[in-house]
């Protein structure tokens, strides 16, 4: 039944609106392709999480519809069977040892206790928790909680799997492992659905969706986003040694790059769509006027950049109210 | 050395952080609810429930099995003409009359049954019916009035009644004796003040025939009535004296199950009251809680987000719940035994069983209750609705002091038919009484049918609401 389907997750017209007047989201429309690892991007508050707990089947919908291969979660909770949910925070019973939780996780799905036996020691061996199968969880590292949560979701075998800020709190070598554990799942023909506000997790995703203020700006390749908002590839950053040069600086680069705009004191940021071309006429132009320059970096824009020149906001600024 | 406490402790700081604790706390409106709204509501229902306008009454059912022949005919006596002033009535009038008077005034409605020729007169018959009126009628008091009662009113002599008292713990007894003892009181000292007047009067009469006599030959002591002997005469003067101090002689007896009629059997008993108490507010924390525990553990969204169905849920909460009261419940029975108590329960007696099972009945009411106000109950703070109507449950069925029967008469009204009251009732009835199931089965059917009553409000409350509830704790 869901094979012909072409997405796994399909939202129209989604919208949220709390009792306090909040409108969370604002008539999403989303579609997930199968077998894909796909990002939400946005800061605190931009309505992430209050959607993929519309899609999770943990919050109402006020409006609009969820499907997820093909079925409405909202209409039969069996349905919800399609689907692996890592909450945010938590979603780990503290006081059961590891074991025990992913036991709990197999009695919420209905999966008969010797299949669930041997899920769960599959999992265990599969996600690096084997040292751990008798610790309580609340005694576990925060990186550890979310492989076992994570592993919990899988508990079921779902087709789609979707995460709320997985990386969140976990060190830069933790959120690496866990960004590439699930980048593993699209072999097993998973689909993953993640929101996170960290732009480096979101490099990850084959799309990138960009969400803000309950509104999605953009979705795409990360690279295609790039381009999209900020008309380059690349993005190329002049420090010069002295302040007085720096508005004559800007007015040089403005004429070489896509554009080109001052960050701090003494630093020009350029947007370049070939930095092989643009990086020798820049140097160039420079020298030719006299400017002493500090340092030049050429680096290519995070998504963080994406999501700044598409919103005029930084990710890492919390919105009001959403969720 | 300087002390570093002494650098770090700033009031300051304290009551800036106490001060923000403090609006933590009012912003959470369940917590504000619970803990301010709810207690005044408390105070108005303390207020107008347990202590009404017009006082606070708790119901004797009282029985008196009259047996008494009458007053006697005024040739009875040569002192009849003398006596007569006292007695215009028969016994068992003038006790009416004292419970009507005293009707309400004295904490107590007396709701009193007068039951004629039931027995003949016989006091060991009278006993057995009273015992069988006190255990299956639900009455509380039984007196027996003797044939004489009113001829020993009339004559002077003290009315020997037989007074029985129900109770199966010592508490009860108690409150019921000093119920039925302020009528008795009552009743004696107006015989007594009846019999001073008279004395007073016939002191009078006899000094108004024989006034200013000072002389030896006239003195009063001469002229004494022909027909009595001094003999005679003494007999009269001591009843005179006695019946003027003691003109009531109830003699008392109390009517105790046998399974609570020693220290062992009380302490079975009291270990039974306080498994249905901390099975009754367990199962009420753990529904109120369904929410909150699920969301401050961090697992609510992974619940909801699952195949289960609150119904699934529910039902598996409750059994958790359940199976913890009952470690509990075994605990609390394995401490009772261990300090010298018997729990009366014969595992041979089906009726026992089932006594078993309606202590679970009234929990899962209360595990019911609970979850019609979890949905408000979305901070730790709120909690504290579960301590308020906990105090209710455990007075409303009786299990904690006092018992049900000493309720204010509106709140015993409601206990009547509150289903953990009626399931207490008949567990008290099977267990302590030595009752079956049909001479207790309204309390069974009431308790029974008002869980199920309950449930259907539950599903209808929740029905299509259950995720609205969870998501504003969320």
């Amino acid at each position: 039944m869901t094979n012909g389907l072409k997405y796994a997750i399909e939202c129209l017209n989604l919208s949220k609106k709390y009792p306090d007047g909040t409108q969370a989201v604002k008539g999403v429309t989303l579609r997930i392709p199968k077998n894909t690892l796909t990002t939400i991007l946005g800061p605190n508050g931009a309505g992430k999480t209050t959607l993929l707990n519309m899609i999770a089947g943990v919050t109402p919908p006020t409006a609009g519809s969820v499907r997820i291969l093909g079925e409405n979660p909202w209409a039969s909770r069996r349905s919800r069977a399609l689907l692996g949910f890592v909450p945010q925070e938590g979603g780990v019973w503290p006081r059961l040892s590891v074991y025990e939780n992913l036991m709990m996780a197999a009695a919420l799905y209905d999966i008969p206790s010797k299949e669930a036996k041997a899920r769960a020691r599959e999992l265990i061996d599969a996600f690096g928790l084997k040292d751990h199968v008798k610790r309580v969880v609340a005694k576990l590292s925060g990186g550890l909680r979310r492989r076992l949560s994570l592993a919990m979701a899988l508990m079921h075998d779902p087709p789609v799997v979707v995460l709320d800020e997985p990386t969140t709190g976990l060190d830069p070598g933790i959120r690496l492992d866990f960004m590439n554990l699930l980048r593993e799942m699209l072999k097993d023909s998973k689909t993953v659905l993640m929101t996170t506000h960290i732009s480096e997790d979101a490099e990850f995703s084959d799309k990138v969706i960009v969400m803000n203020e309950g509104l999605i700006v953009a979705e795409g390749t990360a690279d295609k986003l790039r381009l999209k908002a900020l008309g380059a590839t690349s993005i190329i950053e002049v420090t010069v040694a002295l302040r007085e040069h720096v508005t004559k600086a800007h007015k040089l680069l403005t004429g070489l790059a896509e554009k080109a705009y001052v960050v701090q004191p003494l630093t020009i940021v350029c947007h370049v769509r070939d930095p092989d071309k643009a990086l020798p006429r820049v140097f160039k132009a420079l020298e030719g006027a006299g400017i002493d320059v500090k340092e030049v970096k050429v680096r290519k824009p995070s998504l963080s950049d994406v999501f700044r020149a598409l919103t005029g906001r930084s990710l890492e600024e919390p919105l009001e109210g959403g969720g | 050395m300087k002390n570093p406490w002494r650098e770090v402790v700033r009031m300051t700081n304290i009551f800036r952080m106490a001060l923000y604790e403090f609006k933590s706390f009012v912003k959470d409106k369940s917590a504000v609810f619970w803990t301010i709204a709810w207690p005044i509501l408390w105070v108005f229902i303390v207020a107008y429930i347990f202590m009404p306008v017009g006082g606070v009454h708790m119901t004797l059912r009282v029985a008196v099995i009259d047996n008494d022949k009458g007053l006697p005919s005024s040739n009875a006596s040569w002192a009849i003409p003398y006596l007569n002033m006292t007695v215009k009535k028969n016994f068992t009038s003038l006790l009416l009359d004292t419970f009507a008077q005293l009707n309400g005034n004295n904490g107590t409605i007396y709701k009193v049954k007068v039951i004629k020729n039931a027995c003949n007169g016989n006091l060991s018959e009278c006993l057995s019916i009273a015992k069988e009126l006190l255990v299956n009628k639900r009455f509380d008091v039984a007196v027996i009035v003797p044939e004489n009662a009113s001829k020993s009113l009339m004559m002077w002599a003290p009315v020997r009644i037989a007074l029985l008292i129900k109770g199966a713990m010592p508490t009860e007894t108690y409150m019921r004796y000093g119920s039925i003892m302020s009528v008795l009181g009552s009743l004696m000292t107006n015989l007594s003040m009846r019999r001073a007047d008279a004395a007073a009067h016939m002191v009078t009469s006899f000094y108004s025939k024989f006034p200013g006599t000072t002389n030896s030959s006239g003195a009063w002591w001469n002229y004494t009535n022909a027909n009595v002997s001094p003999k005679v005469m003494e007999k009269y003067v001591k009843y005179f004296f006695y019946s003027i101090a003691f003109p009531l002689y109830p003699k008392l007896g109390t009517v105790k199950p046998p399974t609570t009629a020693d220290r062992a059997g009380q302490i079975g008993w009291i270990s039974v009251g306080a498994v249905g108490m901390s099975l009754m507010t367990g199962l009420l924390t753990a529904g109120a809680g369904f929410f909150l525990y699920r969301k401050n553990s961090g697992v609510l969204k992974r619940v909801l987000s699952s195949p289960a169905t609150f119904f699934e849920l529910l039902v598996g909460d409750l059994l958790s719940a359940i199976a913890i009261s009952a470690l509990s419940a075994a605990v609390i029975l394995g401490t009772g035994i261990a300090i010298g108590g018997r729990i009366a329960f014969n595992a041979l007696n089906p009726d026992h069983y089932l006594a078993i099972a309606l202590i679970f009945v009234a929990g899962i009411f209360a595990y019911g209750l609970g979850l019609l106000i979890a949905p408000t109950v979305r901070s730790t703070h709120a909690t504290g609705a579960t301590t308020a109507i906990g105090l209710m449950l455990v007075f409303l069925t009786g299990i904690w002091w006092p018992p049900k029967e000493m309720l204010p008469a509106p709140l015993q009204a409601f206990a009547n038919i509150f289903p953990p009251a009626c399931a207490f009732e008949a567990v008290r009835d099977i267990l302590v009484w030595g009752k079956n199931v049909t001479q207790t089965y309204w309390n069974i059917i009431v308790a029974i049918a008002g869980t199920f009553l309950l449930y259907a409000v539950i599903a209808i409350v929740y029905h299509g609401r259950a995720e609205k509830f969870a998501e504003k704790l969320l």
